[in-house]
């Protein structure tokens, strides 16, 4: 019989592959739900699916997308979780971390504005295409790091993210009349 | 042009009149769905500028309790804790107990000496039990049970499992993610059976208490 003693526990090896791209999963995650909440939650769910198979993880040469992949398929999976009402919210609006030239107040309302309208759009989109729109759109991936991630072809996925984003600006669009049948008409006297 | 290419084009031509550029911008200038694919586009590289809010302090260390305390999810009823059939391979875990089946020399004394693991306390670690066998076992019962103050991680106040799993030919891994729950260390009996032959070995648990941060 032997005794064989490890060097490193398995949550200091995991931390050491997972660690460095947590920050990554957690912006694809709060790309894709809106919500600091959400994002959090599900960056968390990936490590707990992770977790148990630190085998595996260990024998890839790039985990980042391994992870990624794992956040992809919980995501689309589980629909129901991460589909809140996801207006951007102010709660969500940590001022520290918004460093950035300071707009004057009319278009810091205008930006305001878009973003709630870009939130309520947001949730009339199904998961897969918001996941294209957040990753290629707006993190820059590209499309051979979708395929990679989600598996559909480069001519599938350019197809899909031309849907997508002719969705989105039709609800987009909706918003704003939606928003501007809101607004009170002064009758004229 | 197809509409999925006009956007694209646009975006990423940096040469202001080259034909293909010209081409795009015709393209886009009839197709409304084009427009409204602009639309978006623009309301999402406008989100793009917003940096995202930072990560809370401690998040991955919370994402790391999370993964650690989340009960294991092999069924022992199938193959358990059981990794495969691994002969010379890396470990699977940091600490490795081997042992052989010696089920056709019944007469061989069992090592007199147990095999010895130490644990931090309350730090969960795979401890990995390697059991080689001569035969491939179908339909092994594997027996394990905890005693002293010693836990599996997972299985809250279950001091005995018990599942029926096929054994392969040579090295075979069972891996039980032990924690110990107190200073006095404890054991672990595994025991295997096969028809009428038994195996019994144990693993002694010493426990060291919790270092504390270097200074």
């Amino acid at each position: 019989m032997t005794v064989i003693d490890g060097r490193r526990s398995p949550v200091e090896r995991f931390a050491a592959i997972v660690q460095p791209h947590y920050e990554v999963l957690y912006r694809v995650a709060y790309r894709l739900t809106r919500s600091t909440h959400d994002a959090e939650d599900l960056a968390q769910e990936v490590c707990a699916r992770a977790y148990p198979r630190l085998d595996e993880l260990e024998t890839l040469e790039q985990p980042r997308g391994w992870l990624l992949r794992v956040l992809y398929r919980l995501y689309i999976d589980s629909v129901r979780r991460y589909e809140r009402k996801h207006v951007a919210s102010i709660d969500d609006v940590d001022p520290g971390a918004l460093v950035c030239e300071r707009p004057s107040p009319a278009e810091e309302t205008e930006r305001a504005l878009d973003r709630r309208r870009l939130g309520r759009a947001w949730q009339y989109l199904d998961q897969q295409q918001r996941v294209l729109l957040a990753l290629h759109d707006m993190e820059g991936y590209s499309l051979a790091e979708l395929h990679e991630l989600t598996g559909l072809k480069e001519g599938t996925l350019k197809s899909r993210l031309h849907r997508a984003r002719v969705r989105l600006g039709k609800l987009l669009e909706r918003e704003t009349k939606v928003a501007a049948s809101a607004v009170p008409v002064r009758s004229e006297r | 042009m197809k509409c999925e290419d006009a956007l694209e084009v646009l975006r990423w031509s940096d040469v202001a009149a080259t034909a293909e550029r010209r081409k795009a911008e015709l393209h886009l200038a009839q197709c409304e769905s084009c427009r409204l694919a602009e639309r978006a586009l623009a309301m999402l590289d406008a989100e793009r500028r917003v940096p995202v809010v930072r990560l809370a302090e401690g998040a991955f260390e919370r994402a790391l309790q999370r993964a650690v305390q989340r009960p294991v999810t092999v069924a022992p009823s199938r193959r358990g804790f059981w990794l495969g059939t691994a002969v010379g391979g890396a470990l699977a875990a940091s600490i490795a107990v081997a042992v052989t089946l010696l089920w056709s020399q019944p007469d061989v004394p069992v090592a007199t000496v147990n095999p010895e693991v130490t644990l931090v306390q309350n730090e969960v670690r795979e401890v990995s039990v390697s059991l080689e066998s001569p035969e491939a076992l179908v339909g092994a019962e594997i027996h394990v049970v905890l005693t002293g103050a010693i836990g599996l991680q997972g299985f809250a106040d279950q001091r005995e499992l018990r599942w029926v799993t096929d054994l392969d030919r040579g090295v075979n891994q069972l891996t039980l993610p032990l924690v110990a729950l107190g200073s006095s260390g404890g054991q672990v009996m595994v025991e295997v059976q096969h028809g009428d032959k038994r195996r019994t070995f144990v693993l002694d648990v010493q426990t060291e208490p919790k270092r504390g941060p270097a200074v």
